[in-house]
């Protein structure tokens, strides 16, 4: 059991009052170990809720610099910030606002030769990236290891989310086969983003590691949460385990985790693990 | 001298007044020197102004008494509208000498009740002496205790909570409350959350003392 400082209390009191949360949740949220991939539209939100939250500890992993564009959304990242790794700038406001937590951040792109060693050890992992190759190798790793992520995605007005279970629940390839081919999905540099939506999918994303972390409710799970701001309409879309799933059915044909390929006009203008 | 039990002074009393405006009668049984039961019996003449027990009904009261290691005191029976002193049919119809005779008298609206000896068709009077059980005052200690004072709302619940989550289920927490929001408040909050508040004062300096139980 851990002893609460005054600070503390105070500091989690809100938290704490929660008949569902309690002493007991936020006890576990101090404990949880949560890695945001990402950090940019989605990343950011998310970073910065559950640093406020009392994760206790965050791990986050983009390799990306901050630029002048990413500001319309990605609001861990002030001006100030252009130039510097979007890790270090995300951490640096996480700790700001709660020097309670412990941040470990990540200056890598995540592929199939670093994923297995860096997702290790944590309890939940937040997908705030921005290309289909990377979702993918996040849904297959974490399939792999039994570790629990939220999915997410923005596109102009439009986002969607999915919690995975491994073991329990529809993965992300039991809706989604394969990505699509490069270049077929647009991504925000070439669509555009309305900036709020991230902040929307975001803190839907941290609301479910905060779940599952203290066990209250329900996740987002075998169901494709969608909304379209302009209209501001949310879709649940049932979703199940598929037996033919090629990598949590009964016979899957991915068994190790290989990179796929990436959209080279992409690789050059917004270089990989950088999220919306 | 008839020992009576607070309880059964009470039955005798209900009895009479579930029957009015017929009158009731019944057996008082004793143990150890005091009157503990009430063994209600079913007047066979059914009348406002005199009784009589069925005497299959007082053999079978006999023998449970017997049983329960107890005897048979006194006979009792009520007086509907006239006063707690035996008529002139009591007197010729109180065959025991051995036995007590009660009367209580409902014609005022807190009735009187009063015991007699009968011998020999002469009247004496016997003093009752009323036993009260004994007063509970089991003193409740808490297992645990915090000093709420000058601790507003919500701290004074988050601290309380974090108290609870230390404690076992069952054990009791003691607590101090400043007057207002917060004894408005706090027991409202762990209510709901299934504790149990056993007390809740106020104390001189305006501030309240509780005791809850942990859920």
């Amino acid at each position: 059991m851990i002893d609460f400082t005054e600070e503390q209390l105070e500091r989690y009191s809100r938290h704490i009052l929660l008949d569902d949360v309690g002493v007991d949740g936020q006890e576990k949220l101090l404990q949880a170990k949560v890695l945001i991939v990402g950090a940019g539209g989605l990343g950011s939100p998310a970073a910065l809720y559950l640093a406020a939250a009392g994760v206790g500890t965050i791990g986050i992993i983009d390799s990306d610099s901050v630029e002048i564009s990413n500001l319309q959304r990605q609001i861990a990242h002030f001006t100030k910030d252009i130039g510097v790794f979007k890790v270090d700038s995300a951490a640096e406001k996480m700790q700001a606002i709660n020097p309670d937590i412990t941040v470990r951040t990540y200056k890598e792109y995540l592929c199939a030769a670093n994923i297995t060693k860096i997702i290790a050890g944590y309890d939940f992992i937040i997908d705030g990236t921005d290309n289909f190759p990377t979702k993918f190798l996040v849904n297959d790793a974490c399939i792999f290891t039994g570790i629990p992520f939220s999915h997410g995605g923005i596109l102009r007005f439009n986002g969607q989310t999915m919690t995975v279970v491994p073991g329990e629940s529809a993965c992300y390839r039991c809706s989604f086969r394969e990505a699509p081919p490069p270049d077929a999905v647009p991504s925000c540099a070439q669509a555009g983003v309305l900036g709020a939506i991230a902040g929307m999918l975001g803190t839907i994303q941290a609301t479910e590691a905060l779940k599952y972390i203290t066990g209250v409710g329900e996740l987002l799970t075998n169901g494709l949460l969608t909304f379209d701001a302009r209209t501001l309409t949310f879709r649940k879309i049932n979703l199940a385990r598929q037996k033919s799933c090629p990598v949590c059915g009964e016979e899957p044909s991915i068994t190790h985790l290989v990179d796929a390929e990436q959209s080279v006009c992409e690789l050059k203008s917004e270089p990989v693990a950088a999220p919306c | 001298m008839l020992r009576v039990k607070q309880e059964i002074i009470d039955e005798i009393v209900e009895h009479g007044r579930s029957e009015a405006p017929l009158e009731a009668c019944g057996y008082l049984a004793e143990k150890d020197g005091v009157v503990c039961k009430c063994i209600a019996m079913k007047n066979i003449d059914a009348s406002p102004v005199h009784y009589s027990m069925d005497p299959a009904q007082q053999f079978g009261a006999i023998r449970s008494c017997r049983a329960e290691g107890l005897a048979i005191r006194a006979v009792y029976h009520s007086h509907p509208e006239t006063a707690a002193h035996p008529s002139a049919e009591d007197i010729k119809l109180a065959y025991d000498p051995a036995l007590s005779y009660v009367i209580v008298s409902l014609e005022e609206s807190s009735p009187t009740i009063n015991s007699f000896i009968i011998k020999n068709d002469k009247v004496s009077s016997e003093q009752i002496e009323i036993i009260r059980a004994e007063k509970m005052t089991t003193t409740i200690t808490a297992d645990v205790f915090q000093n709420l004072r000058g601790i507003g709302c919500p701290m004074n619940l988050v601290k309380t909570k974090v108290a609870f989550s230390k404690m076992q289920s069952g054990q009791i927490l003691g607590l101090i409350l400043d007057n207002g929001p917060p004894i408005n408040n706090v027991p409202r909050s762990v209510i709901r959350e299934g504790h149990e508040v056993l007390s809740q004062e106020q104390l001189d300096d305006g501030a309240w003392s509780l005791l809850i139980r942990k859920a």
